[in-house]
């Protein structure tokens, strides 16, 4: 295949195969998203007032992230809320890691003060994303609860371990009210996107075909492909001159063989 | 599926192998369209009355090129395809006795009826012959508006015995006849294996005498209009088009006609550069 007058006339003669993957992904995308299960999502805010911390604020709030998100914690929200009730089949491992990707931090951090050491956290985002609207909001709050008690367990530790031990961080915990209503399902998005995906793949599965059952294309293609020479060869009209005289001198596969003859003989 | 039988057939045509067409030929290859007695109208002298008798139309030229059909040599560099096509044609037909070529394709769009209506328009520059052009795609008939005319009066009623051939056919000048068709017929292979259509196609040619009769047919892998009228033809040529054809359904369509009815050659259009 030559060129984008190639690709052009790969996509007319198949056409009709991209055009039916291209129609099954939208359906198949569109059927999906219709069929996902509604998703709510809850958000605690946790909002430091003083964020002056030795050491660093936001290291210290990453260190509690990844404490809460650890195994154990998860599994104890499990128990406590009742999550994943509706699934007694599904193995603890999978519990574990289906809530964690349910969970999402989000800090904004704000520059520190002038001559002191480390960041300053503004605001921590909670977010928990579950199919129950009540349970999000729960475990949400369960969430920057925990966050704020293990905050005070380390400020309250010895000095020299983590914190100045001088000051209480958090200030303020504004709680997660339980969602309204679901997450919009981006029908728009997903079809755009199941488009791009389909024509992709549509395009690539026309080009194999192509490869294997190959255009005959031009009379050495031909003759290779098939075994018969052609009578005589006519061009793309578009492409051709208009007046004869303009024309090459040998536009037909009968004067090129007649040629080829002469050469063989020849040489 | 429609047995092919041997219908027109002689010896000649039995005896005619696919090689003899396909491969390079001794002879013949050298007599390029210049060699010929071409004129660029249709001007031969009236010599035959039945021929004279039908219906005179004239062909826009300018509608014809729009359709990417060719009236005169001048009209672009494709002719001098179709002129060299023409004289393969001719002496190949002259060499076995033959009248009768059916023009098909592989599968729809190859373009069958572009080759058909400038093949014919290439063998009527010849002033000493005389050329039939049928329109026998009858489930879908386009050559009339590819040559934008409008007969009187259609082919089918000429090949079911209702009308006599001058009252059906129309004449370009003096060398060239067409049987068009303005509209559909129902059951087109029924049609067309009918005795009726046989006798009307022999009618034609007692009646006009014509060097050659070349039938557009539909393609030949998606219907079987192109087997019924096998028995009709001395010899059949496959459209190929470069931008579709497999080297598959080019086999395909060569076994459709294995055994049954010569093959005079293929004609790959739509090629691209080597």
């Amino acid at each position: 295949m030559k060129g984008f007058a190639g690709m052009a006339a790969m996509i007319g003669r198949r056409w009709r195969l991209i055009g039916l993957v291209l129609a099954t992904g939208f359906v198949l995308t569109l059927l999906a998203v219709l069929r996902q299960a509604p998703i709510y999502e809850a958000d605690a805010t946790v909002e430091v007032v003083s964020p002056v911390v030795a050491g660093g604020a936001a290291e210290m709030l990453q260190v509690l992230q990844l404490h809460l998100t650890t195994r154990a914690p998860l599994l104890e929200m499990i128990d406590r809320h009742g999550l994943f009730s509706d699934q007694p089949g599904l193995p603890v491992s999978a519990k574990v890691e289906d809530l964690r990707r349910a969970i999402r931090f989000q800090t904004v951090i704000l520059p520190a003060p002038e001559g002191v050491e480390g960041s300053g956290v503004a605001v921590l985002h909670i977010r928990v994303r579950l199919g129950d609207a009540e349970r999000a909001a729960r475990v949400a709050n369960d969430l920057s609860q925990s966050l704020l008690d293990q905050a005070s367990a380390m400020a309250r530790e010895p000095e020299g371990r983590h914190t100045a031990g001088a000051s209480v961080p958090f200030a303020r915990l504004d709680r997660a009210l339980t969602p309204e209503s679901p997450l919009p399902r981006m029908i728009g998005v997903s079809l755009c996107l199941a488009g791009l995906v389909s024509l992709g793949l549509g395009l690539g599965l026309a080009l194999l075909l192509d490869l294997w059952h190959p255009v005959l294309h031009n009379a050495a293609r031909m003759e290779r492909a098939s075994g018969l020479r052609p009578l005589v060869v006519i061009g793309d009209l578009g492409a051709m001159p208009r007046h004869p005289l303009d024309a090459p001198p040998a536009p037909t596969g009968v004067v090129r063989s007649t040629l080829g003859r002469i050469r063989a003989a020849v040489f | 599926m429609t047995r092919l039988t041997a219908g027109r057939g002689d010896a000649s045509r039995r005896a005619f192998r696919l090689e003899q067409v396909l491969r390079p030929q001794p002879d013949g290859l050298g007599a390029v369209p210049d060699a010929e007695p071409v004129t660029n109208i249709f001007s031969a002298p009236p010599q035959n009355r039945n021929w004279e008798a039908l219906r005179p139309v004239t062909l826009s030229e300018d509608v014809l090129l729009g359709h990417g059909i060719f009236l005169n040599a001048a009209s672009h560099a494709a002719t001098a395809s179709f002129d060299i096509l023409r004289t393969r044609v001719f002496q190949i037909m002259q060499e076995n006795g033959w009248k009768r070529l059916g023009v098909t394709a592989c599968t729809a769009r190859s373009g069958t009826s572009f080759v058909a209506v400038n093949l014919a328009l290439a063998c009527a520059r010849r002033a000493d012959r005389r050329t039939v052009l049928l329109d026998l795609v009858l489930s879908a008939p386009t050559l009339h508006r590819l040559l934008g005319i409008t007969p009187p009066e259609g082919l089918n009623d000429c090949l079911s015995g209702d009308l006599p051939p001058e009252a059906a056919l129309v004449r370009v000048g003096h060398t060239l006849a067409l049987g068009l068709n303005t509209h559909a017929a129902p059951l087109s292979a029924e049609f067309l294996q009918a005795d009726a259509t046989a006798r009307a196609l022999d009618r034609i040619a007692r009646h006009l005498r014509p060097d050659l009769v070349i039938c557009d047919l539909p393609p030949a892998l998606l219907r079987d209009d192109a087997i019924a009228m096998a028995p009709q033809l001395d010899a059949v040529m496959i459209v190929a088009d470069g931008t579709q054809s497999t080297a598959a359904a080019l086999r395909r369509a060569v076994r459709v006609f294995d055994g049954g009815l010569p093959i005079l050659g293929v004609v790959l259009n739509r090629a691209g550069k080597a």
